[in-house]
């Protein structure tokens, strides 16, 4: 409200300036006062002309938009996958973006008819601007947000909307303001100079010609209304946040896993660096296996290896399941463009029904002592409540595995020994095969039914 | 701080180079046949009562608009239809004379296309290819305006893309001197064989130059005079002075632009039937309105 009344004031600021500088020049017809501005936009609006001409160059720059927001994407995925592509393009983005757009116009004015001008000085300015964001917006995802979709196995609807869309909507939304600012006023400026029969710079021009200054500066206010409109409309759009698709109905079919998960001489290697070698093992059904380790001996690939994001060098694995694997990663992984509760029931979407989803994300909540936070955003919680977010999605997630990477890090040792409690007591109902790795021997002693060290 | 703000002052002041010194008259003309009218005084730098001609060669009307609004000219050559449109609007330079006699014409083939290119929406040659048409109604070709300018149309013409059109002078020589299949349809410029032409030209001045009047009128008609009976020198000067490229104009060129001095005072009449029918084709070029009577006044 203040800043309505704030903005009111600053225009009428404006238009009392205007009109004092127009009644000290006392020229009317060249420099009009705020009522005949008044009367002259009001006819304007009153015109069949007016419509066509809005019509016109609306038209320019909504397809021009498209047409540069469809082309923006589909290079920016190319450069994302390929840097060497984008090195290779990233100069011609750059000569794109820093040639005058009048040069545009010029060289446009040599070669094409002036109706096509408007429209490809408008893709020419809004292309090298929404493919450089979008490329950044691409390049900037975080690839363990991915890891964490594929490994809860979020659908590809949840997936996009929850976990790609939030994070490319800040580099999608300045690219299409700015880009629809400078096309805006790029489109205009073709229209002047093309002379197209139609659109927004074709009246003013006209209206120069014939030193209709009242007229000219008419269609200047509505350039800016509509400028000022389609920033609004982008501006709101940006704000949509698409709400977690549930599944109609409760459809989670009991699965269960193999009857173990068998380890054959796995090995992996990160180039020459060897960090498991010749490693065997059989997990039996509803045991909780603690691994331990020094540092850089494998544990973490270990899991990965479980869980299917790394495949080993060398090895055979024999596991089976058909709907993702419970996890609590190296850290929390978490999307902060949605609460702790909406985390725990992201990967729960693919199953349950909005209610019931929402039901066992607040139970595991209060099981985690997180009531308190359970509704405010990953980015305002500490280290630890975000890290017992993450150990509570993976809890309610209904697998017959579940695998945690030092899921009590950062949690002070009385809380750990209640969540571990916890946790063996959920373990005697759903008998899930458990295998995390600690440093702690304490941890492992509470929860492991079984130590391997590495 | 100061300092930065001074060189920014030096450099933002620097953008203004057309300041006005007491001992010169600025005389502005449009790059086009009417700067071609005045190329002796361009050489010549005459003197009036102590003050010298100083002649500057603007692109556009719309430069020279603007320089007339701004008060940054003394005597300016420009279509009648601003010097209307801006006497109509508060910015009372009124008419001195009459220049040229019409420099547009129709070129093509033949009489028989479907379509005319012409351009300049709303301005002299839209508005008198409209008359003409309507004065000649067996031929109505559809009138097509996506080509910018003169020079754009000739292009066309050459390319092939454009078959008949309206060309201003010198394009309309240029035109024919490349292709000898075309030919002059028809003078836009004459309603009627023996009129002495639409006084499409203006010289407007500043009317605290009314005393100095009559020896203004002089150096202009003198001049005009010198383009016709010298037009090699005309050319010549308006070459080296780069208003137009080399080659650009030959004698033919200038005999169709029709340059005649004529004071504002004889050209009453053939001014105007000129506004009358601007006023029924397009009135807003002229500002809605005929000027009032001081638009054109007689010498002392």
């Amino acid at each position: 409200m203040k800043k309505n009344i704030q903005m009111a004031f600053s225009i009428g600021i404006m238009f009392l300036a205007w009109e004092g500088l127009a009644l000290m020049v006392n020229k009317p017809a060249l420099v009009p006062g705020v009522p005949d501005l008044v009367v002259t936009l009001g006819s304007l609006i009153l015109s069949a002309n007016f419509y066509l001409s809005v019509l016109a160059t609306l038209g320019r720059g909504i397809a021009g938009l498209i047409l540069s927001g469809v082309l923006a994407m589909c290079t920016a995925l190319l450069f994302a996958r390929n840097e060497n592509v984008y090195g290779l393009f990233k100069p011609l983005l750059t000569l794109m973006r820093s040639v005058p757009v009048i040069s545009f116009i010029l060289l446009a004015l040599l070669f094409l008819q002036p109706e096509q001008i408007p429209f490809i000085i408008a893709f020419l300015t809004m292309f090298p601007l929404l493919s450089e964001n979008l490329t950044k917006g691409l390049l900037h995802l975080r690839p363990e947000l991915s890891v964490m979709g594929h490994v809860f196995q979020i659908n590809r609807v949840n997936h996009f909307t929850q976990i790609v869309y939030p994070q490319l909507k800040p580099f999608l939304f300045s690219g299409l303001a700015s880009a629809a600012g400078f096309g805006w006023r790029a489109i205009i400026m073709g229209e002047v100079l093309s002379q197209c029969p139609l659109g927004i710079g074709s009246e003013m021009k006209r209206a120069q010609n014939f030193i209709e200054v009242p007229e000219l500066l008419a269609w200047t206010l509505i350039a800016v209304a509509i400028s000022f409109v389609f920033d609004r409309g982008l501006d709101a759009l940006s704000r949509i946040s698409y709400p977690i698709r549930y599944k109609a109905e409760d459809n989670l079919h009991e699965t269960q896993a193999t009857q173990a998960i068998v380890l054959t001489k796995i090995s992996h290697s990160y180039g020459k660096r060897s960090v498991l070698k010749d490693f065997s093992h059989q997990f039996e059904k509803g045991r909780i296996y603690g691994i331990s380790a020094p540092s850089g001996w494998g544990k973490t690939t270990l899991l990965n290896i479980i869980n299917g994001t790394l495949k080993p060098t060398a090895g055979k694995i024999e596991r089976t399941d058909t709907h993702g694997i419970a996890s609590v990663f190296q850290e929390p992984y978490l999307v902060n463009q949605i609460t702790g509760l909406d985390n725990i029931a992201l990967p729960l979407a693919s199953f349950y029904t909005k209610e019931k989803a929402n039901e066992i994300a607040s139970h595991f909540c209060k099981l985690m002592e997180l009531e308190e936070v359970a509704h405010h955003h990953p980015d305002t919680m500490s280290y630890g409540q975000q890290q017992r977010i993450a150990i509570a999605r993976a809890l309610a997630f209904p697998s017959s595995l579940l695998l945690m990477d030092e899921p009590f890090k950062g949690l002070d040792e009385p809380l750990a020994a209640r969540i571990i409690q916890q946790i063996r007591k959920l373990h005697e109902i759903n008998k899930q095969t458990i295998i995390f790795v600690s440093h702690q021997p304490d941890t492992l002693t509470l929860l492991a039914d079984e130590t391997i060290k590495l | 701080m100061k300092i930065h703000l001074c060189i920014l002052l030096c450099f933002l002041c620097a953008c203004n180079n057309t300041q006005k010194n007491s001992n010169t008259l600025r005389l502005k003309l449009l790059r086009g046949p009417s700067s071609i009218a005045f190329a002796q005084l361009m050489e010549s730098q005459p003197v009036i009562d102590g003050m010298v001609l100083q002649t500057e060669v603007v692109d556009s009307p719309e430069l020279i608009q603007a320089q007339l609004i701004k008060g940054e000219a003394d005597i300016a050559v420009l279509p009648m239809i601003s010097a209307v449109n801006l006497y109509n609007k508060g910015v009372t330079y009124p008419l001195l004379g009459c220049p040229l006699w019409g420099t547009l014409y129709l070129v093509g083939r033949d009489s028989s296309a479907t379509m005319l290119h012409l351009f300049g929406s709303g301005t002299s040659p839209d508005i008198l290819t409209r008359y003409y048409l309507d004065k000649h109604k067996s031929w109505q070709p559809k009138l097509n305006y996506t080509f910018g300018s003169a020079r754009d149309i000739m292009m066309g013409i050459q390319t092939g893309t454009v078959e008949t059109a309206v060309l201003s002078e010198p394009f309309v020589s240029m035109a024919l001197a490349k292709d000898s299949t075309l030919k002059i349809l028809a003078d836009l410029n004459r309603p009627l064989p023996d009129s002495p032409g639409f006084a499409q030209t203006a010289v407007v001045f500043s009317p605290k130059l009314a005393k100095f009047r009559k020896e203004i009128d002089k150096l202009l008609a003198a001049s005009c005079k010198f383009a016709v009976d010298n037009p090699e020198q005309a050319i010549r000067i308006m070459e080296e002075r780069k208003v137009f490229g080399k080659g650009m104009l030959s004698k033919s060129s200038i005999k169709r632009c029709r340059i005649n001095y004529v004071p504002a005072c004889e050209a009453k009449e053939a001014v105007s039937s000129l506004l009358k029918i601007i006023l029924q084709y397009e009135p807003k070029a002229i500002g809605g309105h005929l000027p009032d009577s001081t638009f054109v006044v007689c010498a002392d």
